[in-house]
This record gives C-alpha cells, structure tokens and sequence, in this order.
C-alpha cells in the first residue's frame, strides 16, 4: 500500500552554488507541482535537470531555500516517500534477485512471491543470479526501476530512465511507468526523448542555465512555446 | 637436496609423534597471533571504517600516517616496546618484559596499522558506491553497518589473513621483547632463528614447513567461509 500521495511539492527560492566560486548552478524561485501528475522535465545537457531530482531525493542539499512536500520540510522519514532512478543507477554487489529482496525487506514487504512478481514484472527472469553491476545498461535501467517502485513511494523520480534502453525495453518501461502514474503516484521524469515526454507526459517544466524558464501543460508546451530557447530547443537549435 | 629430504623427514617425525615441545612452540605461536590478530581487529576495523566513512580535518593526514605505519620495521616495534615495557620503562611496573603479553602488544602495533589502512581502502570504495543507495532506500544504520560488513566480507577477511601473515611470521619484534625463553616465549619463528644460528637446519626447516602448512589450513578455512555465507537481509 504506497503512502498517501501529497498534494503538493513547491519549491521556494531554491539556490544551488557550484563550488569555486562559479555562482549558482541551480536557482528556482518558486515552484509547485500539482499531485499525481506525470512532470517531464526538459532542457538541454547540463541545465541542471539532474541536480533538480537529487534536491528532491535529497542526495544532495541546497545552499539556500527550502522543498516543501505538503508544507512539510521533508525530514528523513519524508524522504522514504520519495524515490528516484539515477541516470548511473547503482547496486548493492549482489545479485539482481539480493538486490530486490534487499529493498523488499527494508519495506517489510518481502514474501517469495512479491520478489517472483517484481522479477516477472520488469522481465528479470533470466538475469535474476547475475551480478546487479555485471548487468547490460538496459538491464540496469529496470532494475533501477524495480527497485525504486519496490519502496513503494508516494513520487517517484526517474532520470532518464530509458537512455540505454532498446525500444522493447523502452515501451516496457513506458507501460510501467504509465500504469504507477495511474495508481495516483507523481512521476517527474527527466528525459531528452521529445515523444517520450508527448506520450507520457501531463505538464512540463524547461529547464535551461539552472533556471526554469517555462512550465506548462504537455499540449500547451508543445503547440506554442513562449520563451526564446523553448522553442530554440525544440528546433534543435539550443546547446548549453 | 639431502637437507630438504631431511627437513620433510624430521618435519613429519615431530608431527606424527606430536613431540610436546613442538607442540607447545606451534600452540604458543598461535595463541599470540590469534590474541594480537583480534585485538588489532577490534580497534582496527572500527577505526578503518570511521575513517573510510565520516569527513574531519586531519583525516587525509591519519589516513597518510596508517599508510606509512604498514611497512613498520618490525625491530623497531620490538625495541620501542622493549624501552617502554622494560624494568626503567614507562610501563616497566607491568613487569611483562619477556612475557607472551610483552609479545602480544609488539604484535598489535605491528598489526593494527594494516588492519586501519587496508579497511579504510576497502570500506571507503563500498561507501562510495553505497551512500546513494542507503539515502534513497531510507536504510537504518544498523543495516547500513550489517550490509557495509557482508558486502565486504571478503576483502575484510583477506585483510584480517594479512594481519595473521604479518603476526606468524613475525620474528624482529618478539625476539627483543620476548627474549626467545624456552618454554615460556618461544614461538615458531624465534625458533627458526635459533635453531639457524645453532646450525640445525632440519629442524629449522622443519619448522618453517609447519608454519608454512599452518598458513595454507588458515586460507583454506578463510575460503570455506567465504564460500559459504548467506543469510539476513543480505541473503
């Protein structure tokens, strides 16, 4: 049963300063993400989308300003609602089979057959003795990912979750991440996949130099971009 | 090669007899490196991990220190133990000069610096790509420890092998502070120094072949056991 979704994450006057001296890599000065939508993020290589989830995740902290879920600064139990796939995901040095049952008793929710329902889940059948790290980049993806949904979180945050995928494995994890949307979870999924974030996604937010420059709904980003470098972007025209 | 053949011949006489005097050596010799080996291991392995695991000043500096302290001329050890424990020494009322104990600390600070350095390597490469993973997953610090240890069991036990090497092995250090006192501090590797400078070969070789075998059954336990642990959350 995933934690009660929260209604609401926002985001206020968020700074990230980069070490020597460079500035702020990242600065948001208010956002709010409505619950149980899927968000895609967008924006060029190195605009700072990836910093964006690890401030959510709290893998890292910011030099000033506060991320608030349901008005709560998230604490450590907060986080345990919140769960993300790296772009580089890493593995306990374990098998793929250790690893999902790993996550599944710090759940408390680890039976036999939740751990064989997982492994059929995200296709891991064949893989399930190997050595999570000695997997292929697609099979690190869903494992990733199976670990992430296996905490059960209320948000979950995918980077890029099917850069090294191959189209099967994309329209699988696709299904999936559909059908966790629909279970009333929020998704804010970081990908450079233009249809990608047509096919799933509900709002977008541009990222561009550290700095949200546009966020709307998928139709309404789509079919008339407002900022200069939106559309830059989508004419492939924007590099950072 | 007639030395050799000697050796082997007196080595397997004095085993298949069980010659009580070889026995206590070989019993003696265990007994302080196994107390050394665990009494290193249990400062050791605690410091290693704090300070593969925790940010301070000074840490990069401790790490340097325990790194040069691995390659400790072991005569060194032997003679700064015996100033500090001799009759005049600081700790001169313990009266352990010439003792298993004198011995016993000789070998701990030869160890310990091994056991810092080596697990401070091992559980700082495991931190690295495990941080993330515990922040994501919410994993309690009971767990985290239990998982750090079982996920790095192997390295570890190869690290507490090194230790026991370097503590069997060991001749400079125990010699000064240990005194080579038949049977009181006599351990195998004092022998073999003895029995040399006396021109008994074979029985030095002997021994050296017990010490060598004794080294091989101790590997081949470590590799039973890395081959065979499962269980807990870590499964």
């Amino acid at each position: 049963m995933a934690n009660l979704p929260p209604k609401i994450i926002s985001v206020e006057k968020l700074k990230l300063l980069g070490s020597k001296n460079i500035g702020s890599i990242l600065e948001i000065d208010k956002l709010t993400l409505e619950a149980s939508t899927l968000t895609v993020v967008l924006g060029p290589n190195g605009a700072g989308k990836s910093l964006f989830l690890h401030l959510l995740q709290g893998l890292i902290l910011p030099t000033e300003g506060r991320i608030t879920f349901n008005n709560e600064i998230p604490i450590k139990p907060t986080y345990s609602m919140i769960s993300i796939v790296t772009q580089k995901p890493r593995f306990l040095r374990k098998s793929v089979e250790n690893n999902i049952k790993f996550v599944l008793k710090l759940n408390n929710t680890y039976s036999h057959k939740n751990l064989l329902d997982v492994i059929e889940r995200f296709e891991l059948s064949a893989q399930r003795e190997l050595l999570a790290n000695k997997l292929s980049g697609g099979e690190k993806q869903r494992l990733a990912l199976a670990l992430a949904i296996c905490k059960d979180p209320s948000i979950l945050l995918l980077d890029e979750p099917t850069a090294s995928a191959d189209p099967q494995t994309t329209l699988m994890i696709e299904k999936i991440l559909s059908e966790e949307s629909s279970l009333g979870k929020k998704l804010i999924l970081v990908t450079h996949d233009i249809a990608q974030a047509k096919r799933l996604g509900q709002d977008i937010i541009f990222i561009y130099k550290g700095r949200i420059i546009e966020q709307k709904t998928v139709t309404s980003f789509f079919e008339k971009p407002e900022k200069k470098e939106s559309i830059q972007f989508l004419s492939g025209e924007i590099t950072l | 090669m007639s030395v050799f053949l000697e050796a082997f011949s007196t080595a397997f006489n004095l085993i298949v007899s069980l010659d009580t005097s070889l026995l206590e050596i070989v019993w003696l010799s265990i007994k302080i490196s196994i107390s050394s080996l665990i009494i290193a291991s249990l400062f050791g392995f605690p410091i290693g991990a704090l300070l593969a695991m925790k940010s301070f000043g000074g840490r990069a500096l401790i790490i340097t220190i325990f790194n040069s302290m691995m390659g400790m001329p072991p005569v060194v050890v032997g003679l700064v133990v015996y100033l500090m424990v001799s009759r005049s020494g600081p700790l001169g009322w313990l009266e352990i000069l010439y003792t298993p104990y004198a011995m016993i600390i000789a070998q701990v600070i030869l160890i310990f610096p091994i056991i810092v350095a080596l697990s401070t390597q091992i559980l700082e490469e495991l931190h690295k790509e495990y941080e993330d993973i515990f922040k994501i997953f919410s994993v309690p610090p009971r767990t985290a420890v239990i998982t750090y240890i079982f996920d790095s069991k192997d390295a570890l036990l190869t690290i507490f092998l090194a230790g026991f090497g370097r503590a069997i092995s060991e001749v400079g250090a125990v010699i000064i502070v240990g005194g080579n006192i038949d049977h009181a501090t006599r351990v195998m590797t004092t022998t073999i120094a003895l029995e040399t400078s006396k021109g008994d070969l074979p029985l030095a070789l002997a021994l050296g072949i017990i010490l060598l075998g004794l080294s091989l059954i101790v590997n081949l336990i470590a590799t039973k056991i890395k081959s065979g642990t499962t269980g807990g959350i870590n499964g």
